[in-house]
């Protein structure tokens, strides 16, 4: 039968050997496992890294192209809006230039209409001398045949002509208005 | 008469084994305390319930000490002793004789 | 021999746990061995198997030691079997497990202790895992090397040694008279309190596992005389089998040998960590460093 340690016995040796197999547990932990383990999770690091490297990249790639075109975008709606208030300018100029148009040819329809009324309204004057001037002068005939010459019955008409002439105008307004 | 001496130490190292026991009182009443105050601090702060568990585990273990030192000198009072003072006994006697 | 690549890593890996598994039955196969059949149930050491004459003292070889040694065998092996395959890319469950382990304990050594010593994981992995699976062997029912006190007091005075070197880190004056501080009278308790901490570690963890141990045998050794007290009638060898053995020790077990020696391996670990970063007078250290490149320079 085999001996037994008491329950309490301390031994120096023992307590040496017990270090030293901690001591070695220790280093096989170390080598056999967290070695390789460390290894295998930097490279993962390192892929990771390299991953987000590229990644960062298209990134920064993807942002330049879109400011890129963005930039294009904006010019090309500058330019889009530049082209829409020069036609919308040009237009209203053109529209302008119609209404003066229209203007001018309107007022110049007035005027010709006002110069061949006035024309008519002068015809129209001589007319009316011309048969006050026959009147007076067959009432002249029938009713002073003896008392005015030839002179006097001249003057006569002439001042009458005149009177006439200087209301005319008057006579003619309250023609006009007469008319209307 | 020797059979007396012996029974004598067996029956004195079995006492000194139950008084030693006694300090068991000591890390109880102070591992009590340290529970009941991290049941506390757990109701408290629920979410830190788990730093809370290990650094009372830790604290539980560190006063668990002196009980352990008790529990210690009953186990070498029981097992040891005994055997030790019977053989100075019986040497001495052996030197008288 | 002609074998593909999948086929030879079956292999390796089946060789591999071999090793794992085989100190371990070697271990159960000492015991049953070794283990007197009339032997009953009693409280006693480990066995020793031979005694080598050494200088000091006679250097028994004892079962804690033969089983220490066959668990450090099957942790190597364990080890090979768990980095067996690793690559870049975890795929594997081992892998996870092995990953879960190396982040665990960096995060506790560099919660515990900063990044000074975050070459300490190992060693704290090393700590953790012999007192952890030490304990358990005495599920398999051989003598657990951590209720053996030289096992522990091994471990406890090489933490002493780390201790003592980090304290001396800023040199050995620098390290004597941290004796003498506050005042001088103070160095009989300094050297004292020094001591206690190795002789404490050890016999925490060793008073747990110990008393454990012989709680339950005690209680095993109580159901057996009941059993028989009990159930001495049935008739043959019925009568010799102590049936209310059956159970009560096996709860007994969850607490003394899983719980009582996880939690006393993760104390042990812990207060490694942290009386070695305490040791450490990282002020002092830096001033001391800063001293040495200016007269250098």
């Amino acid at each position: 039968m085999l001996q037994t340690l008491e329950v309490i016995s301390v031994n120096l040796w023992q307590i040496v050997i017990s270090l030293l197999n901690l001591l070695v547990l220790y280093l096989i932990l170390k080598h056999f496992l967290y070695k390789p383990i460390r290894k295998a999770l930097e490279k993962r690091q390192q892929t990771l890294d390299e991953q987000y490297g590229k990644a960062e990249e298209a990134r920064q790639s993807a942002e330049k192209y879109e400011a890129d075109w963005s930039g294009r975008m904006q010019t090309a709606e500058a330019e889009a809006d530049k082209i829409i208030a020069a036609s919308e300018s040009r237009a209203q100029e053109r529209d302008r230039a119609m209404l003066k148009d229209a203007e001018k040819r309107a007022g110049e329809i007035i005027r010709q209409a006002e110069a061949e009324a006035d024309l008519e309204k002068k015809k129209a004057a001589q007319d009316i001398r011309q048969n006050i001037i026959d009147l007076s002068a067959m009432l002249a005939e029938h009713v002073l045949p003896e008392q005015l010459d030839e002179e006097q019955h001249e003057a006569l008409i002439d001042s009458v002509i005149h009177e006439l002439d200087r209301t005319g105008s008057d006579g003619y307004a309250g023609y006009k208005g007469g008319s209307r | 008469m020797l059979e007396i001496a012996i029974g004598i130490i067996i029956g004195c190292c079995a006492l000194g084994a139950g008084i030693a026991a006694i300090a068991g009182i000591g890390p109880g009443i102070g591992e009590g305390n340290a529970v009941a105050s991290a049941c506390e601090a757990v109701g408290r702060q629920p979410e830190s319930r788990s730093a809370v568990t290990s650094t009372m585990l830790m604290g539980c273990a560190v006063a668990e000490t002196t009980g352990i030192y008790a529990l210690f000198i009953a186990i070498m009072l029981i097992f040891v002793a005994p055997n030790m003072f019977v053989n100075v006994l019986l040497r001495a006697i052996a030197s008288v004789g | 021999m002609l074998m593909n690549d999948k086929t030879k890593f079956r292999v390796i890996d089946i060789l591999l746990l071999a090793g794992v598994i085989l100190p371990v039955a070697a271990a159960m196969a000492i015991k049953i061995l070794f283990t007197p059949l009339e032997e009953g149930i009693a409280v006693h050491g480990a066995r020793i198997f031979f005694t080598v004459p050494m200088p000091v003292q006679d250097l028994p070889i004892t079962e804690s030691q033969v089983n220490s040694w066959l668990l450090i065998v099957s942790i190597f092996f364990l080890c090979l079997y768990m980095t067996h395959g690793t690559k870049e890319k975890a795929d594997t469950r081992r892998q996870h497990i092995c990953e879960w382990i190396v982040e665990k304990t960096d995060g506790l050594v560099a919660d515990n202790m900063g990044e000074f010593f975050m070459g300490f994981s190992p060693f704290v992995g090393a700590v953790l895992a012999l007192s952890a699976f030490s304990s358990l062997m005495s599920l398999l029912g051989v003598y657990a090397p951590t209720s053996d006190i030289n096992i522990i007091a091994g471990w406890a005075v090489l933490v002493f040694l780390l201790i003592t070197y980090y304290k001396m880190k800023c040199g050995p004056l620098h390290y004597l008279k941290s004796f003498t501080e506050p005042v001088a009278v103070m160095l009989p308790m300094n050297i004292i309190s020094e001591i206690a901490t190795p002789v404490s570690m050890s016999f925490r963890h060793y008073g747990n596992v110990m008393s454990g141990s012989i709680i339950s045998i005690l209680i095993a050794s109580a159901l057996q005389g009941l059993s028989k007290l009990v159930l001495g009638w049935l008739p043959g060898f019925l009568g010799e089998i102590p049936f209310l053995q059956v159970g009560l020790p096996a709860v007994l077990s969850v607490y003394f040998d899983v719980f009582s020696g996880m939690l006393q391996a993760f104390i042990f670990a812990m207060l490694t960590m942290m009386y070695v970063a305490g040791a450490f007078p990282a002020d002092d250290y830096a001033a001391r460093q800063a001293r040495k490149r200016k007269k250098n320079v």
